[in-house]
């Protein structure tokens, strides 16, 4: 892998790629009504933090996860970094998740109640936020000036809230109910464009990895009987693959969903379903090989079960093809969804990049809904694909001649 | 060593191996027949295509099906049932069983027999996972003591390496570790020492000689080194185009070879102190000109 982060290309994308994670993990502390900090008479409050968990804001399961994600993130890398010398990066990983769940067990426990709820356990609680938005500081400003003080995020607009005075308004037009700019404009919905664009990126890159990783699972199986146990069995399955690639995949796509419903999460399944077949050719060329060599008859000589043989033998011989073309597939996944959402079947109720380029395509004279979206998938697809090339690259065994 | 009295362990009986191919099937083995009794060293010999390696393969069904098919005759396995059971009709359950479990196979290329993507030590401690009832932490012990005995230095460090890392004799050694872990009653190798050079080749036919006296198993050994043969043999049975040629103890086939093909053989081999442009070929020796 030396040799990837030699590419200037590849390691641009990995620290793109990075970004566009992180940007999606901690949409919520750059882009919500919620205060980080609150501070009055009553003492210091978190509540951005007991809002991240609360299934009324963030509706979607992969909101959640990624919430999840960005809490645990920092203390599981502190820990790997503190425990760096002592221990293999395996045994810090279980570490450091077994405390978070261990703090966690031991939040559930209920402590004594000294007149006023303790803000661990109200985080696990999802007791009431009580006053905590941006609105809730100016009201309280308006009485008592000075008594409160809050940390917000640094976009106090939340991603699914409608400001129904602010329909298409340019970018860095001000939000009248709060005093505070739409950095990049509103759609015609009302939403702020800046917090949709950052929750979109988790839509994006959670489309790419489930539709890309579901692709990856059919195909290995497939492809891997295919070319492993080969006769009969190869010559249905190639048929079946065949059968898949004959289709127009996009249409494929379109037809089914607009069959079934336009929920995200069956847009990342049909898109998943829908693009095995190149990996299962892949595959099945690689175990074709593979099933003649020496280590797989010396495997046999020992015993192994076939599926055994298949998927602990010789898959892992086959992965560094099949990281490549992951790669590449989830650039086609997320450009495969923001197609769908442009010509208008995407989720309605979900903030993605692609519903934002579809306002732009029916109001062609608000440039803004077509250049921010547009620019971010042509980002995100360009930083995945040097990445795919990097990788490809680097682990070409033929590069260095 | 050879006991008429008592059982044998493997009896090729009859064997038959073809290939069926897209137009015609190809006969690599036509009848062979042979035994081999519990302990004894028994040395397959022939020329390239003699069928050789294909009954020794066929042992273990290793043989793809299709395209190869057993038109007749029988493998008998005395192994565990006195009565013998037919390799060539086990069912695949008792057949993993028997491979790896009741006989071990080594192969011709040691560079290649080994899985790059797992360390020395996981795959023979696979063949325990497999076999035994070891749990991991004693499957590491066992693997660290079978790098020992096949001569493997430092065992507990070579036992975390990738095979890369190792040398040619040294990943032979790892291969008949893998084959032995499970203490089989047979062992198959298959050209053991083709791909080594020459002191290494010493090495390992001194190893698996020391091995098998010491663990009393069977040795079915594949080769095409008349010098190799004399080393470690018991017995020798010789094949040519898919037929058994000559059978008999290792002594007397050196010594008092009956048929054609076998007396050509051994005049094939150059000799030490003898000087001359060309060393005769067994088809001089068929066509009786030589």
């Amino acid at each position: 892998m030396a040799r990837f982060w030699r590419l200037r290309g590849a390691k641009f994308g990995a620290y793109a790629f990075v970004g566009f994670f992180l940007i999606g993990a901690y949409a919520p502390f750059i882009a919500s009504e919620t205060a980080m900090v609150w501070h009055d008479q009553n003492g210091w409050r978190f509540p951005l933090l007991i809002d991240l968990f609360n299934a009324w804001t963030y509706a979607k399961p992969h909101d959640l996860l990624f919430n999840l994600v960005a809490l645990l993130m920092p203390p599981l890398l502190l820990m790997g970094w503190l425990l760096r010398r002592r221990w293999a990066y395996g045994r810090r990983l279980s570490i450091g998740v077994s405390i978070v769940v261990a703090a966690w067990i031991l939040a559930q426990i209920p402590l004594p109640n000294h007149g006023r709820t303790g803000e661990w356990r109200a985080l696990w609680d999802k007791r009431q936020l009580g006053q905590s938005t941006f609105s809730d500081w100016r009201a309280a400003e308006a009485v008592t000036p000075g008594r409160v003080s809050a940390w917000f995020p640094l976009i106090p607009h939340r991603h699914d809230a409608t400001y129904a005075g602010a329909v298409l308004n340019a970018p860095g037009s001000i939000n009248r109910d709060t005093g505070r700019r739409f950095v990049l404009g509103t759609d015609s919905a009302g939403h702020d464009v800046a917090a949709r664009m950052l929750f979109g990126a988790r839509v994006s890159l959670t489309i790419g990895l489930v539709a890309t990783g579901l692709s990856l699972l059919i195909g290995v199986m497939i492809g891997a009987a295919s070319g492993y146990l080969g006769g009969k069995i190869d010559l249905v399955l190639q048929r079946l693959v065949e059968i898949m690639m004959c289709f127009p995949t996009f249409i494929l796509i379109l037809t089914v969903v607009a069959m079934t419903s336009r929920d995200i999460f069956i847009i990342m399944l049909v898109i998943g379903l829908t693009g095995w077949a190149d990996i299962a050719r892949l595959v099945r060329g690689e175990f074709l090989g593979h099933a003649q060599a020496d280590y797989v008859a010396a495997a046999q000589s020992l015993g192994v079960p076939r599926w055994r043989i298949m998927f602990r033998h010789i898959l892992p011989n086959v992965l560094t093809p099949l990281i490549i073309t992951a790669t590449f597939g989830i650039a086609g996944a997320v450009f495969s969804e923001s197609a769908l959402s442009f010509i208008g079947l995407g989720d309605p109720n979900a903030a993605t990049w692609g519903g934002l380029l579809e306002q732009g395509r029916q109001n062609i004279r608000y440039a803004w809904l077509i250049y921010v979206p547009g620019l971010a998938v042509f980002a995100l697809i360009t930083v995945l694909n040097l990445i795919g090339n990097g990788l490809r690259e680097a682990l070409d065994p033929k590069a260095d001649f | 060593m050879s006991d008429t009295t008592t059982q044998p362990l493997l009896h090729f009986d009859n064997l038959q191996v073809s290939f069926r191919l897209r137009d015609r099937t190809v006969a690599a083995v036509k009848g062979l027949s042979f035994a081999i009794n519990p302990g004894e060293v028994v040395a397959l010999v022939g020329e390239s295509g003699s069928g050789k390696s294909v009954s020794a393969m066929s042992a273990l069904r290793l043989l793809q099906e299709p395209p190869a098919c057993y038109p007749g005759g029988k493998l008998l396995w005395y192994g565990r049932d006195a009565g013998g059971e037919d390799i060539l009709h086990m069912d695949a359950r008792r057949l993993r069983q028997l491979r790896g479990g009741e006989i071990g196979m080594i192969f011709q290329e040691p560079m290649t027999a080994l899985n790059p993507t797992w360390t020395c030590g996981a795959q023979v401690a696979e063949a325990l996972e497999l076999h035994t009832d070891l749990n991991a932490t004693a499957r590491r012990a066992r693997v660290i003591e079978l790098f020992q005995q096949v001569g493997i230095p430092q065992p507990a460090n070579r036992i975390d390496q990738y095979p890369h890392e190792l040398s040619g004799g040294m990943r032979q050694r790892v291969c008949i570790s893998m084959a032995l872990a499970c203490a089989p009653q047979l062992l198959i190798a298959d050209e053991p020492t083709t791909a080594l050079d020459v002191t290494i080749q010493a090495q390992i036919i001194a190893l698996l000689r020391a091995l098998q006296r010491d663990r009393g198993m069977a040795v079915l050994f594949i080769t095409h080194d008349l010098g190799v043969v004399a080393e470690i043999a018991d017995r020798v049975v010789l094949m040519r185009h898919g037929e058994k040629v000559e059978e008999g103890p290792v002594a007397e086939i050196f010594a008092n070879p009956q048929h054609a093909y076998t007396k050509g053989l051994l005049a094939c081999r150059p000799r030490l102190g003898v000087r001359r442009d060309r060393l005769p070929t067994v088809d001089d020796f068929m066509a009786g000109n030589a």
